[in-house]
């Protein structure tokens, strides 16, 4: 597959993620179209892929998809920002002590521009497991953030340039909260989001209501 | 800092903005003499290149704001691009003579990455025609294809609309900008693609409001080139020797796609176009089976 390029979150498509603001400086590779009950197609099978939990069917996939989102990535970021900046992975909905906790995210920020691994820094965990989303209402970032907590020990020395990498953007709630936190920690530093795919929401010729907005 | 420090000094690597490459590639399009060969060859010359690198970005800033306004003016709340140099973008376009940089979409786009399959017609359709056109999509939703047409009056409205009574999956890439009905009488049947399916167009906004409706036909056959390149073969049901049709037939075998021409052209005496195209390595289809015997079958994918 040849290289790919980050694409920004900008005024044509921040519509779609409702806690975002013209502020927030978000990037991804691949989009994937929400609702329709399709799940066709590419990126909705490499993110089936790396979400996938120890016991389903295909679990041998999580791996070489969590590898080909790690390449993309080490093909589409900087180089020179990568060696001044840290990369914040999003917490899993589980937390370390639970069976079912998945670390894809740190797996695969890790893996980028392997063997030169980046500064990764675990700076927020959560305090108790959650579900993870099922069709009902996402959680609000101030839900969120009330189920967050810093390490302190990866506060020390804390990079300017700071990477919130994440799977998938919907609504920026995970993203909003943790920029907020690390912002009010450290107010100097330059927070981004960066997102292996973004969820569309199709609608072409109507508003959306703020429950699709919120899914 | 500057945008331009930034952007440089930020996490990505040339960093693309769906927003500031839709203006520049309109801004391009804008240029005296614009065409999908001109443009293509500034690409060829620079394959790094994208849209915005070729115009300035405060240019490329005030023609998105245009495109966005006039298409919420005409309706349009949301839409989606296609670049190249980016996720998502179909490699399968890369094989057009003259391959296009930006599409705009609405609806569903992992259509586009389902098994394709174009029927294409003559506007002016007999209704033997129409009847074949919609058979022939039945066939190819039961065979798990998407069926791929160009939303004109005719052989491609039975296909369309065949595919989905079927309950199958169509998808349209039309000759005119999003938000635009060509003809009038197939807006609710566009709008309803776009809103349960695809639509698919590569005409620039701007030109295309900035110039005489007899340049903007010309628009028409360059979607066919794009159609074929979307799709892995295309079926002709009916057509004249001078029919617009037939650019997408030369497209499909310049691009290495199959071609299949079905029998019933072969038994008019007025047009010579199915012999030529059989010899240049178009199939007769005799009976559907004759298609599936080259594709096999299409996709099982779930849509649960």
């Amino acid at each position: 597959m040849t290289a790919i390029r980050l694409q920004q979150i900008d005024g044509t498509n921040r519509g779609d993620h409702f806690y975002l603001t013209e502020e927030d400086e978000c990037y991804f590779l691949y989009e994937y179209t929400a609702g329709a009950g399709w799940r066709g197609g590419g990126t909705n099978q490499l993110i089936h892929n790396l979400q996938k939990k120890l016991g389903d069917g295909g679990y041998h996939y999580k791996a070489p998809a969590i590898a080909q989102c790690a390449r993309a990535l080490s093909e589409a970021m900087s180089e020179a920002w990568l060696a001044q900046a840290c990369l914040v992975p999003v917490p899993p909905s589980k937390i370390r002590t639970d069976p079912a906790y998945d670390d894809r995210i740190y797996r695969v920020c890790k893996s980028i521009r392997r063997p030169n691994e980046p500064n990764i820094r675990e700076l927020i965990e959560q305090i108790e497991s959650t579900d993870t989303f099922k069709g009902g209402s996402r959680r609000k970032p101030e839900e969120l953030r009330s189920n967050y907590r810093f390490d302190d020990r990866h506060l020390l020395n804390l990079p300017q340039c700071i990477g919130v990498v994440d799977d998938v953007l919907t609504t920026g709630s995970h993203f909003r909260a943790i920029k907020d936190m690390i912002s009010e920690a450290a107010p100097d530093s330059q927070v981004v989001g960066i997102f292996v795919a973004r969820r569309a929401i199709p609608s072409p010729f109507e508003s959306v209501s703020v429950e699709d907005l919120l899914k | 800092m500057n945008l331009l420090a930034r952007m440089n000094s930020g996490p990505a690597v040339s960093p693309v903005s769906p927003r500031r490459e839709l203006g520049a590639y309109e801004a391009l399009w804008l240029e005296k003499g614009a065409t999908f060969k001109s443009l293509a060859q500034r690409f060829a010359a620079d394959p790094s290149a994208t849209p915005s690198d070729l115009v300035s970005s405060a240019i490329a800033e005030a023609r998105a704001t245009e495109v966005l306004t006039k298409l919420s003016k005409a309706g349009v709340s949301r839409f989606g691009v296609r670049l190249n140099l980016t996720g998502n973008y179909p490699q399968k376009l890369r094989d057009a003579r003259h391959p296009i940089e930006m599409l705009y979409f609405q609806g569903t786009w992992e259509l586009a990455e389902t098994r394709c399959v174009a029927v294409v017609g003559s506007r002016a359709a007999t209704d033997d025609g129409k009847r074949r056109a919609a058979k022939i999509a039945r066939a190819l939703v039961e065979r798990g294809f998407t069926v791929v047409s160009g939303l004109a009056s005719g052989i491609v409205t039975s296909a369309h609309t065949a595919a989905i009574e079927a309950g199958g999956r169509t998808i349209a890439v039309i000759g005119t900008p999003i938000g635009v009905y060509y003809p009038k009488e197939n807006e609710a049947l566009q709008r309803r693609i776009a809103e349960e399916f695809l639509l698919i167009s590569q005409v620039p906004v701007l030109r295309y409001s900035s110039q005489h409706v007899l340049q903007n036909k010309l628009f028409f056959p360059e979607r066919n080139v794009t159609m074929s390149a979307l799709t892995e073969a295309t079926i002709i049901v009916e057509a004249s020797d001078t029919s617009g049709t037939l650019t997408q037939a030369r497209a499909a075998l310049h691009q290495g796609r199959k071609l299949f021409i079905l029998d019933s052209c072969f038994d008019r005496s007025d047009i010579s176009w199915p012999a030529t195209y059989a010899k240049r390595g178009a199939i007769r289809i005799r009976e559907p089976a004759d298609i599936w015997s080259v594709l096999g079958d299409g996709d099982t994918a779930s849509t649960d």
